[in-house]
């Protein structure tokens, strides 16, 4: 897995306004958490991942958000029919009736969770993280906080670098993590999670330090920018496509609650 | 270099092979015996495959293909911990490694997963403090001392498991003169004192000061393997991997009869060699 999540390409989504996509991704967010019904999960997530692939994402660089919502998924379907009940029964767990709907509820659940992700990284698969900062200080975030957010979202892959070496380091020490004991094994991990502390810490002394020494915070008014970018049809285009989209989805599917057929039973 | 029977052997790769999960080949079929005692400098480009080479030493990387034995054992039969008794790992960045209050209890964090009892670890570590001349730093913080201290801590706190071979990835890196020489003369003293060692280092001057085999990769594969001398010597070799051996040795070529196969490998042997036997002529 990398967590340098942008994919350079020259498709649709990549020539998009970086505001654009940010809007993108928050009426998605909000449309996946809205959405009930079984094939309206199912429809929204297919619908992402064709979208992701209309951009020229390659597979292997995001089949690990499936790999990583795989256990909370797995959590879901198992946990949710003992809260939801609907259509017929299979079997009894005590008093609690396990039924096809609950199932079928906690599979659509799962596809939630799984579009959430899918809607915040779609953002990140097709926008370098400069411009993201960037669209975010348009909108009238300050500065300093985009940086920050941009210094967050560039050290990530470092400091997972950092934990592999420090693990790698602490190990060569001998240190051994029990597999079963929790508490142990919880205890073991403290001389791994003290290093990278100490090494974040020192990373971060040593960036605020570079960052100082190359003016930063020196003109907060007239600060200027080498690359920018400006609203064109396209992204207009797109906007309007977004607010209809939501707008015809947020009348049918929450005002008027239409549910799409159900043909489990 | 052929196998010496004479010699214990207590590292031996053989036919080493690793690819990466990317499908990245690093290493290229290794067949190479560290013996006891031995101090060697390990060079190459970075990408040569050194770093992923020495893994397999300790028992970070697994190979893909071939055997690593250490001490005749076969390695993917051994945890990192317990290869970690035998052989220690000293990375470059001290950092990576430092999370303990005190200088005393980083040194006894070894000793202790390595299963020693109370005694052993306080003889172990106040040999370690004496050994490395930081005893009276044993009660400071390892992480607020200096650079220079903080490699020594990092050093110190690997050798107080006793293990018996020590790998170091670029021990002298960010070090001035003094404390480059203080510690190479502390990591001698182990070697005389019977330890093999192995350096991977950048710095030329180093591996023909200090080291008494070379070993040189290029691409994955073992290029050159012999004395300090021999490797050093062969400059046209070293000259193909982008490496280049001391100006001393260079300027020794260019003063030597062509048949000339070994050169001095540092100023004390130069002036022996051209200026002494000059003046004497």
């Amino acid at each position: 897995m990398t967590l340098d999540f942008y994919v350079k390409r020259d498709s649709w989504m990549h020539r998009l306004d970086p505001r654009v996509k940010l809007v993108l991704a928050v009426v998605l967010m909000v449309a996946a958490m809205l959405v009930r019904d079984f094939w309206l999960n199912l429809f929204l997530l297919v619908g992402m991942l064709l979208m992701l692939a209309s951009a020229q994402i390659p597979a292997n660089r995001f089949q690990w958000v499936f790999k990583l919502t795989v256990p909370v998924t797995i959590m879901i379907v198992i946990l949710w029919p003992f809260f939801y009940h609907s259509g017929p029964c299979f079997f009894y767990v005590g008093p609690l009736p396990i039924t096809l709907g609950g199932i079928i509820d906690g599979i659509a659940m799962s596809f939630r969770i799984i579009s959430l992700c899918f809607a915040c990284c779609s953002l990140l698969f097709a926008t370098d993280q400069a411009k993201i900062v960037r669209a975010c200080v348009k909108l009238g975030m300050p500065y300093k906080y985009g940086l920050t957010l941009a210094i967050a979202l560039r050290y990530l892959p470092v400091f997972f670098g950092i934990i592999t070496m420090v693990t790698e380091a602490q190990y060569a020490r001998g240190l051994d993590i029990p597999k079963k004991n929790i508490l142990k094994k919880l205890k073991s991990y403290m001389p791994i999670l003290t290093a990278m502390l100490i090494a974040g810490l020192r990373n971060s002394d040593n960036m605020s330090n570079a960052l100082e020494t190359r003016a930063f915070g020196a003109s907060v008014e007239n600060r200027t920018y080498y690359s920018d970018f400006s609203m064109h049809s396209r992204d207009w285009i797109a906007i309007a496509i977004i607010a209809i989209g939501m707008a015809v989805f947020t009348y049918f599917f929450v005002i008027l609650d239409v549910r799409l057929p159900n043909i489990f039973w | 270099m052929s196998i010496d029977a004479t010699r214990e052997p207590v590292i031996q790769a053989i036919d080493l092979e690793h690819t990466y999960d990317n499908g990245f080949q690093a290493l290229r079929g290794i067949d190479l015996t560290i013996y006891k005692g031995d101090y060697v400098g390990l060079i190459g480009q970075n990408g040569s495959g050194k770093t992923t080479m020495i893994k397999h030493f300790n028992g970070l990387l697994r190979p893909t293909k071939g055997k690593i034995l250490i001490n005749g054992a076969d390695a993917t039969t051994l945890t990192v911990g317990k290869i970690a008794k035998q052989v220690g790992f000293v990375f470059q960045n001290p950092d990576h490694q430092i999370f303990c209050p005190s200088v005393r209890e980083e040194l006894e964090f070894g000793p202790k997963n390595c299963g020693m009892s109370p005694g052993e670890i306080k003889d172990a570590v106040e040999d370690a403090l004496e050994s490395f001349r930081i005893t009276e730093f044993a009660g400071h913080p390892p992480a607020i001392l200096g650079f220079g201290l903080r490699r020594k801590v990092s050093l110190a706190a690997v050798y107080s498991c006793h293990p018996t071979v020590f790998i170091m990835d670029e021990p002298t890196v960010g070090l001035d003169h003094r404390s480059a020489r203080e510690l190479l003369d502390i990591v001698g003293e182990l070697n005389r004192n019977g330890d093999t060692i192995i350096l991977i280092t950048h710095d030329m001057r180093v591996i023909c000061e200090n080291t008494k085999r070379g070993i040189v990769l290029r691409n994955g594969k073992l290029i050159l393997d012999g004395t300090t001398r021999e490797v050093m010597s062969n400059i046209e070799v070293l000259r193909q991997t982008q490496i280049r051996p001391p100006q001393v040795i260079e300027l020794s070529k260019e003063l030597s009869a062509p048949d000339v196969a070994e050169f001095p490998l540092n100023v004390d042997e130069f002036i022996n060699e051209f200026v002494k036997t000059k003046m004497v002529m």
